[in-house]
């Protein structure tokens, strides 16, 4: 994200050019899915520093081995990092000095745990465009109202954004001035609430473009996705499960 | 069978923050199959008004209204819709899918085709409307004419028989322009009936096989584009007589295009030096 | 303030996305789906408009929540659109968790059907929009730090430990937010929209 808060197109746009044969963009997205899940969540479970230290080295292997950018996870590392500071502080200030390093300790297993998610993250968006993940989720059994609610909000996003950054540029060319006060509150509310009345005036024009072409409010879903089952997807998803459970254990019965 | 046949059509919107407003009183059209039709008005006219009753997404509340021998209160709109094709002025508001493929396959999928006769389709329309390369784009992502170009795409993939478009030269420069008009006329001569609502009453002029003027929700001419010559009717449809018209006012002349024009003007000066 | 994965307790995590899921269903039980582009075009202006960087006195810059605007707007259905904009929000930007989703949405979703309700309810106490919009706005979003600081102690006892605790902190903080700027932008927000819409508030 810019750091005027804009959105750039880096975010979220594949990583092409890392290359297709990567045994990550060759993996079944709807198996990437459901692996993700399985793995962000055994990592979250787990209790003790060094299983999560493994964990959080496994996903940058595995970044770096299906030919990631590392400088896409730095950018996305700056989502969290407000709230692992904040964690930080409201251990440390409020724990005391006595308690430090215990702090210290908690604080480092959370921001370990929400690097692993974020780096393991990477490699479902990275590695196929977001519409295939949007796609591979509506095969796994997602309600079909919400998987159409996020293809179409996803979709009108980036409409709102381009008039959120014309309606910036309006109020500038107007000497308008982001500083703390009534006026700057009010006029933050009404273009908040400007747009979402042309969101919804939006909404009625496209529902009837939508019922002018056949949908008669049943979601067509699931839409075809890109890729076909493998054994060899199989096999990685299988694989970190394999993993998780090894890490759990270790967690569990070893370390615990 | 008429394209559209229209009779005391009447439609009133129902507006909660303002009182109710008679859209359009007491229609009367007839429209034939197969031709280029024009409508003309100014801004609340209710030209789309009009073409929204075309596929069903507005019914009559007064009056009778058949499209294509098809009465629109006597069928579900889901049928009608199959033969009619609506392109709405806004192309972001027709632009739903998050690639261009995927938009212009949305109505067949509606429909329950299978995706390999999807595939084929889609393929055939993005090279029909010279969008092929455009396939996995975001429509987000494309310029305005492109984005016209797509959302004609995605009502044409579904071989209407009557298509309407509402403003589609909006926000157009002159080239693109050019392209969609020839777009247009290549449908029409599949034996599409092509009815178009606009402003720009030189390019009706000039393209139009059939013209019909409202103002202030009724129809006040219906016919040849040479009816747009006649001041009075123009006036008080708050419109321009076409540039052309305007020139040739006080001769017996009234050429149609720039061309018949200057084939005009040539005669007279070869007859002037004769 | 949305959760990262990592903060939460697996209980608590499991339980937000159990929770969620429940609520979810209910919301899309009464959905119609022609509601569809309503819903999802809120969703969008509601992604985009949690973007906006407002001023705080300082050098700092705060992004709204708008919870008590968009559950006004919405119902029951504001869940939908707020589990989706979180969604996009942690796929596009990481703001926010998978594991946390559930917890992140309720943290909202609740709290924004509670400012509705509050909003309708004092109607009949105070006519001016404005003011109902505020104090909606605002207890829609204390709701939020009471919520957030609950499952952080529930999560791990010592994340409420101390004076300046971490859970002292959120309720600090979310009462600073809920006051300077939640508050006003709601009101100023609802006003516009009465405005413009006026058929759009169930008064």
């Amino acid at each position: 994200m810019g750091s005027n808060g804009q959105l750039t197109g880096e975010t979220w746009q594949p990583d092409l050019d890392s290359g297709i044969n990567s045994w990550g963009h060759a993996w079944d997205t709807r198996l990437k899915i459901i692996s993700l899940l399985i793995f962000v969540f055994g990592v979250v479970s787990l209790s003790s520093i060094y299983t999560v230290l493994a964990s959080l080295f496994l996903s940058i292997i595995s970044v770096i081995s299906a030919r990631i950018r590392l400088s896409f996870l730095l950018q996305r590392i700056k989502g969290v990092l407000p709230f692992l500071v904040f964690i930080y502080l409201g251990l440390i200030l409020g724990r005391g000095l006595e308690h430090f390093y215990d702090s210290l300790y908690l604080g480092g297993l959370v921001s370990l745990k929400a690097l692993t998610s974020i780096t393991a993250t990477l490699l479902v968006l990275k590695t196929q465009s977001l519409e295939e993940v949007f796609k591979g989720l509506s095969h796994l059994r997602l309600p079909p109202i919400l998987v159409s609610v996020l293809f179409l909000s996803y979709r009108y996003v980036f409409m709102f954004v381009e008039i959120l950054r014309d309606t910036r540029r309006a109020l500038a060319s107007r000497g308008f001035s982001n500083i703390f006060c009534r006026q700057t509150l009010k006029v933050y509310g009404e273009i908040t609430g400007a747009l979402f009345v042309k969101a919804l005036d939006r909404s009625e024009i496209v529902l009837q473009a939508m019922e002018a072409r056949g949908f008669d409010g049943r979601a067509c879903l699931p839409l075809p996705i890109n890729s076909t089952l493998q054994v060899r997807d199989l096999l990685k998803t299988f694989a970190v499960i394999l993993v998780m459970a090894v890490l759990l254990w270790i967690d569990r019965s070893v370390l615990a | 069978m008429k394209a559209v046949k229209a009779k005391n059509l009447s439609f009133t919107y129902e507006c909660p923050e303002n009182k109710n407003s008679l859209a359009l009183e007491s229609i009367n059209l007839e429209l034939e199959r197969g031709k280029k039709i024009v409508f003309l008005g100014a801004n609340g006219s209710g030209k789309t008004t009009l073409l929204y009753h075309f596929n069903g997404l507005h019914l009559p509340q007064k009056g009778e209204l058949e499209v294509l021998g098809i009465n629109v209160r006597s069928k579900t709109c889901r049928e009608l819709r199959e033969k009619v094709g609506m392109v709405f002025e806004n192309p972001d508001n027709q632009l739903i899918s998050t690639s261009v493929y995927d938009d212009v396959a949305f109505g067949l999928r509606n429909y329950h085709w299978n995706e390999e006769d999807i595939k084929k389709r889609v393929s055939y329309i993005l090279r029909k409307v010279q969008a092929e390369e455009l396939g996995e784009n975001s429509p987000y992502n494309l310029s305005w004419g492109q984005k016209k170009r797509v959302a004609l795409a995605g009502v044409l993939v579904m071989e209407p028989e009557l298509l309407v478009l509402d403003e589609p030269f909006s926000g157009l420069d002159p080239e693109v322009t050019g392209h969609l008009l020839a777009l247009l006329d290549r449908v029409n001569r599949e034996g599409k009936t092509v009815v178009v609502a606009a402003h720009d009453v030189d390019l009706a002029y000039q393209w139009a096989d059939e013209v019909v003027i409202l103002s202030q929700g009724k129809i006040i001419s219906q016919g040849p584009p040479e009816i747009l010559s006649r001041e009075n009717h123009m006036n008080e449809a708050s419109l321009d007589i076409p540039l052309l018209a305007k020139v040739f006012k006080t001769s017996p002349y009234l050429p149609r295009t720039p061309g018949q024009a200057r084939s005009i003007i040539e005669k007279l000066l070869e007859g002037d030096e004769n | 303030m949305h959760i990262p994965d990592g903060v939460l307790s697996t209980p608590v995590v499991v339980s937000g996305v159990a929770a969620t899921g429940a609520l979810t269903a209910y919301a899309a039980s009464k959905t119609r789906t022609k509601e569809l582009p309503k819903i999802s075009l809120l969703t969008g202006a509601f992604f985009v408009a949690s973007l906006f960087s407002l001023p705080l006195p300082g050098p700092t810059c705060v992004h709204p929540m708008l919870a008590a605007f968009l559950g006004i707007l919405l119902g029951s259905k504001a869940v939908i659109a707020i589990l989706v904009g979180l969604g996009l929000q942690a796929l596009l930007l990481q703001y926010g968790g998978i594991t946390t989703l559930g917890i992140n949405t309720l943290m909202v979703a609740l709290p924004a059907l509670a400012g509705a309700q509050i909003f309708y309810l004092i109607r009949g106490k105070t006519g001016s929009l404005l003011t109902r919009g505020f104090i909606s706005g605002a207890v829609a979003t204390m709701l939020v730090g009471i919520f957030l600081a609950v499952v952080m102690y529930f999560s791990d006892e010592r994340y409420g430990e101390g004076y300046f605790s971490l859970v002292n902190m959120i309720l600090f903080t979310h009462l600073i937010l809920a006051v300077l700027i939640e508050a006003p932008v709601t009101g100023f927000a609802l006003r516009y929209l009465h405005k413009a819409r006026p058929s759009l508030l169930k008064d």
